[in-house]
């Protein structure tokens, strides 16, 4: 047995023993000091400014989208360089308007015109009037060798494509918008009796559809005519109808390939009006490349079909900077245009 | 007749045990005595403190585990940040985002890579050595060829129009 008595040397291993697990135990205060600073770091927002320089980047490829829908709708606005001083104005304007205001937020921002495509704008804004050409030509060329084309749009009032041929017969000659390029061809169709393409019996409605390279209309957007007193709205680019998404217009195929407008196209590319005598409306669309524009008028006016000077497409720089992020990019704004990447 | 038991007392005397009231201390010896209490006393210490520290050092390699997470995602968020920003532009010439996180987690520092297939950002620390992998959902390529280590603290997500790879470097 150890000898205890008298001395005063007890416990010491064990006060050796707790002194060391103290010491471990202040270790493990620290460990679990920073497992609290993990959970703080966790917490945090993303670095600042890192979404900013995205949101500003849109905000700014829709003003200047604004600002082209403006220049080209405005009728006094006729020669390429007032078109574009419009613009360049325009962006220049809301640019420095912000920079008070992000400089306190610590952004710096800058938007730099670079580059203004132009093409033509071709339209005819008498609703009571066919789609021919200044000669009343119910096929013509709208415009060849065009390189894009986006906003596209109708508005039919009338449309009345079918001829009686006897009792029961009959032929459908409908109005078609045609795409012809290189890599192959592209059509619109209107039409208001489709008994002898589809097997079904559409009287007292009007269809739309599209097909390309003469793969079927296997799909239609039918509207009751009755609504043709109030115009039909058909936009071609954004794929709807009166507002609304039609499948017929706009859709993916069952074989994954996307049919909207133009695909399958190329470029340069021409567009023809077919049987534009059989139906009645106003239409709008704007056209760009080294092309060559139909038998229409040059000036803006409400009674036969136009070509004016538009502005296609912006080009834009755009940097974005604040202490922690740098976003140095191009952009370009096209309202409207449907991009086949 | 025998000489009344001689005993050796620890103070070296002897004493005549007469009365059976002393100690009885027969083949026993004192330095055994001390060796066995030591012993054992330094078994159960030594025992107790490789238990606290093994706990402590567990309690530390998950610590350092959830901090690389933490910052591992953060790392990734911001990946996709400029990825984003890649795809939005066209010709994107700079796109970068700079942030900065403590040098030492848990008192280790650690190092940060990009590998691919899957897409991940790779964080390591250096003692004890613990791996967090988080994976990044980007569109445009990663630069992983160097495996290049990125010491921590400040970090440049950066994007390379050159190469058209996200790369990581030091801020």
């Amino acid at each position: 047995m150890a000898y205890l008595k008298g001395d005063d040397d007890r416990g010491q291993l064990l006060l050796v023993t707790v002194l060391i697990l103290a010491a471990a135990f202040i270790a493990l205060a620290l460990v679990v000091n920073s497992a609290i600073f993990t959970e703080n770091l966790a917490t945090r927002d993303d670095t600042a400014g890192a979404e900013e320089a995205l949101e500003y980047r849109a905000e700014v490829v829709g003003n200047v989208e604004a600002l082209i829908e403006e220049a080209n709708a405005d009728s006094s606005l006729t020669s390429e360089s007032d078109l574009g001083n419009h613009v360049r104005e325009g962006t220049a304007g809301f640019v420095e308007a912000e920079r008070s205001r992000q400089a306190l937020a610590g952004q710096s921002i800058e938007v730099e015109t670079e580059d203004i495509r132009f093409g033509t704008r071709i339209a005819q804004e008498n609703a009571d009037r066919n789609l021919t050409n200044l000669n009343n030509d119910a096929d013509w060329t709208v415009a060849s060798n065009v390189d894009a084309t986006r906003n596209v749009t109708f508005t039919f009032t009338e449309i009345d494509t079918f001829e009686p041929d006897g009792l029961f017969g009959g032929e459908d000659d409908p109005f078609l918008m045609e795409l012809d390029g290189p890599d192959g061809t592209w059509t619109f169709q209107a039409s208001s009796e489709g008994a002898a393409l589809f097997g079904v019996d559409l009287e007292d409605e009007v269809a739309f559809s599209i097909q390309r390279d003469g793969t079927g209309f296997d799909e239609a957007c039918v509207r009751d005519d009755d609504e043709l007193a109030d115009g039909i709205v058909v936009d071609l680019t954004a794929g709807t109808i009166n507002g609304e998404p039609c499948e017929g217009l706009s859709r993916i195929q069952t074989d994954g390939t996307a049919l909207s407008f133009g695909v399958g196209v190329g470029s340069p590319y021409s567009i023809d009006f077919v049987n534009a005598d059989n139906v009645e409306g106003t239409y709008s669309m704007i056209t760009t490349g080294a092309q060559s524009i139909g038998s229409v008028g040059n000036n803006q006016n409400d009674d036969v079909p136009y070509a004016v000077n538009a502005i296609y497409d912006v080009s834009l720089s755009y940097l974005y900077q604040t202490h922690d992020v740098v976003y140095e990019t191009d952009i370009r704004a096209a309202p409207e245009e449907v991009r086949h990447d | 007749m025998t000489d009344p038991q001689r005993v050796i007392t620890d103070r070296g005397e002897t004493a005549t045990d007469n009365s059976g009231a002393t100690e009885h201390n027969r083949a026993v010896s004192i330095t055994l005595n001390y060796v066995l209490v030591l012993g054992i006393s330094v078994v159960l210490v030594s025992g107790l403190l490789l238990a606290g520290g093994n706990f402590v050092e567990d309690q530390r390699e998950r610590v350092i585990q959830s901090e690389l997470t933490v910052i591992g995602h953060h790392i990734a968020g911001d990946l996709e940040q400029v990825d984003r920003m890649v795809q939005a532009g066209e010709n994107t010439e700079r796109a970068k985002i700079d942030q900065s996180f403590q040098l030492t987690v848990s008192g280790t520092g650690y190092d940060v890579t990009l590998e691919e297939n899957p897409d991940r950002v790779v964080l390591t620390s250096v003692s004890p050595e613990v791996t967090v992998d988080v994976l990044v959902n980007v569109e445009t390529d990663i630069d992983s060829g160097d495996n290049r280590l990125v010491t921590g603290g400040d970090f440049l997500v950066e994007y390379d129009p050159d190469t058209n790879q996200l790369v990581i470097l030091d801020g």
